[in-house]
């Protein structure tokens, strides 16, 4: 039983480090009870089994959840770079209109503002709809640019990379009660 | 945004792991493994959830409203004190109720359809 209870918590590791702390310890627990209740041979290697797979698609959907989760971007730092973005974004709109160009080509201009924007707006209210929103904002001006300047994007990889790992850093407020 | 204001229609359809959570917390409040084997004894083992799938669904439910953790603890004597235990909010109960009724409806569609018998297999139409 010891056995199996630290080899399942290490494979814990698998989850994002904030699940981990918040729900590692109950998780254990659920393990142990299970393996209590339907282990000894044959059954052992049941829950063990039903973990695996259970341990493969959760902590899949976790990282993906975590990847896209706008509700741990409580660091001001990170709303002001998505503000940044957006107003750029509004701001070459403004400058397509001028430059006479045609409407499709307006409507792109505007269309990641309005969504970074709004997608900000949104993000305490409905984050999944917000987080969406963002992401298609930044990706519609990324492949723009990689199109017209392939240069640009290498910048915002780096701009992106080093603003990810300030995100990695922050946490969301630990539940009062939790 | 307060639960007021929240409508329990935007939750719905459940996921199947949700609603068997809030079917499990309906008749009071209960620690993970006691949610774990109410939904077995629920489902006659048919759906039986790993810890990674309950409290993956937990966290989300809690972030909904639809849960909340218990502060009333048992008699340590009875249990152990570190479990968490969790129950359906007011918010939950309502958006349980909205899902039941839905689910209620689709049956009803189907009975009048005659979809279990229709679909037997030797009817021309069945997949």
């Amino acid at each position: 039983m010891m056995r199996s209870d630290r080899l399942y918590r290490a494979m814990l590791l698998v989850y994002p480090e904030e699940h981990r702390r918040r729900y590692g310890d109950p998780m254990a627990q659920l393990f142990r009870d299970r393996l209590r209740r339907d282990g000894g041979g044959i059954g052992t290697a049941r829950v063990w089994v039903h973990a695996g797979f259970d341990l493969a698609g959760s902590a899949f959907r976790e990282r993906l959840e975590t990847a896209m989760n706008v509700q741990t971007w409580t660091n001001r730092w990170w709303e002001a770079t998505v503000i940044l973005y957006g107003v750029t974004q509004a701001v070459m709109g403004v400058v397509i209109v001028g430059n006479d160009h045609p409407d499709w080509a307006i409507a792109l201009g505007f269309l990641p503002a309005v969504l970074l924007l709004g997608g900000l707006a949104l993000r305490a209210s409905r984050r999944a709809v917000a987080s969406t929103m963002i992401i298609v904002g930044s990706l519609i001006p990324a492949i723009a640019f990689w199109m017209i300047y392939p240069f640009v994007l290498g910048a915002i990889v780096i701009i992106g990379g080093l603003s990810s790992g300030k995100i990695g850093r922050t946490r969301a407020p630990e539940p009062a009660s939790a | 945004m307060t639960e007021a204001e929240k409508e329990p229609s935007d939750l719905l359809p459940l996921p199947p792991a949700q609603l068997h959570i809030l079917l499990a917390l309906a008749d009071g409040e209960k620690h993970g493994y006691a949610v774990m084997s109410e939904v077995e004894r629920m489902t006659d083992g048919e759906v039986s959830m790993g810890p990674g799938t309950l409290y993956g669904a937990i966290k989300r439910m809690l972030n909904a409203d639809l849960i909340e953790e218990s502060d009333d603890r048992p008699d340590p004597e009875l249990d152990d004190e570190r479990r968490r235990y969790y129950r359906v909010s007011g918010f939950g109960a309502r958006v349980l109720t909205a899902e039941l009724a839905r689910l209620e409806q689709l049956v009803r569609a189907a009975e009048a359809k005659k979809v279990a018998s229709r679909l037997q297999p030797g009817w021309e139409g069945a997949p």
